[in-house]
């Protein structure tokens, strides 16, 4: 058994310092995973404190059939969908490419990828379906198969939803590379 | 089986990050190694993750958000804390309102020109400074957990008034912010 499930069993048995120590362990990637969706440090912090509150109320109903990690970005990816319909928020549109013709764009992004800023700016142009998958994937390395869990979808959901949003961030970062010379 | 050069685009993304196994990574590693043009995307791909891993400038909660949390498990079932946060803040905004009319009411009419002080009893238990880098967020976490509220203030000198929560222990709460040197600039207790 892992030491987060180890945890959860403490915490499903009422131990506050499992507790302590999950919330000292993943306090910080759930945050920035909430904080790159609703951009804005003291809602992310409050639904930071909502997840933790959650997962203390929950965890006797974990069982197991995920890791850890998962369930618990889960919760934290229904809580900011609920936290956007209370506030009746929109996603931002960010209609995917029609055409996949960008056969430089992996060239000349590849500069480009290299800065933070860039890459946040990008990312910020991002849907929040979209951003959320791909801070999934390259922020705590999930599979596509825990995405999918994540964000209870069908797995070619996960896989095509990260193609558009790769494909969209290439794009962004590419106008930020050096110039490309035929 | 071959993946098709479609396939393989879709799981570059996780060969990038490293959670591709058995026989998908095998297959993906092979369409790379053969195709210059994804073979690039993969490394355009291998930076994005790269730099996003190493951009750490979400400063989370850390120790005043657990204290937070430790505070609220014993808490009976309440709403989402963030109505109350969010009314707190309007509470805030609207002492610090009343509390800078006061201050601009002292500065005009007090014949010494000085009008540094708050005016009014405001039930004010301690009076902090805070340090100017101090960001809302752990402010607000470092009140909840010491359970104060702000009662007046920021004064011209940057003084605010706290006063307990209903049911909340003196010591305990000046113990709680004395230990928050990081946030409180000086703390002293009101006669």
């Amino acid at each position: 058994m892992d030491q987060y499930a180890q945890l959860m069993r403490q915490i499903a048995d009422g131990d506050r310092s499992a507790l302590a120590a999950l919330y000292r362990a993943l306090e910080k990637p759930v945050y920035r995973f909430i904080l790159s969706r609703l951009n804005d440090p003291h809602e992310s912090s409050d639904l930071l404190h909502d997840v933790f509150i959650e997962i203390w109320r929950s965890a006797s109903r974990f069982e197991g059939r995920s890791k850890v990690q998962t369930w618990i970005f889960g919760i934290a990816y229904r809580k900011v969908i609920d936290r956007h319909r209370k506030a009746g928020r929109t996603s931002l549109t960010d209609t995917p490419p029609e055409v996949i013709d960008d056969t430089d764009s992996a060239e000349t992004c590849i500069v480009a990828s290299q800065d933070a800023a860039q890459v946040r700016h990008c990312m910020d142009g991002l849907s929040d379906e979209h951003r959320s998958a791909i801070a999934l994937a390259f922020w705590e390395d999930m599979s596509y198969r825990e995405i999918a869990k994540v964000c209870d979808t069908a797995e070619g959901t996960i896989k095509t939803r990260i193609f558009h949003a790769k494909k969209l961030l290439m794009r962004c970062l590419s106008a930020f590379g050096p110039e490309v010379t035929s | 089986m071959s993946l098709s050069s479609q396939d393989a685009v879709l799981l570059l993304p996780f060969l990038a990050n490293g959670t591709l196994e058995g026989e998908e990574l095998a297959q993906v590693q092979a369409a790379v190694d053969q195709d210059p043009a994804l073979a690039a995307e993969l490394a355009a791909l291998e930076n994005m993750r790269a730099t996003m891993q190493a951009d750490d400038t979400a400063y989370s909660p850390g120790e005043l958000g657990l204290a937070r949390l430790m505070r609220d498990i014993d808490a009976p079932h309440q709403q989402s804390t963030a109505p109350r946060a969010r009314i707190w803040q309007i509470a805030a905004a609207i002492l610090l309102a009343v509390a800078v009319g006061q201050t601009v009411l002292l500065t005009q009419t007090d014949p010494s020109g000085q009008g540094y002080e708050l005016a009014g009893d405001t039930g004010a238990q301690f009076t902090i400074t805070v340090h100017p880098d101090t960001a809302e967020s752990d402010l607000r976490a470092l009140l909840l957990a010491a359970e104060v509220e702000i009662v007046s203030g920021p004064s011209a000198l940057g003084l605010y008034g706290l006063a307990l929560l209903e049911g909340a222990d003196a010591q305990a709460a000046r113990a709680r912010l004395q230990a928050a040197s990081g946030i409180i600039a000086s703390l002293d207790a009101v006669p």
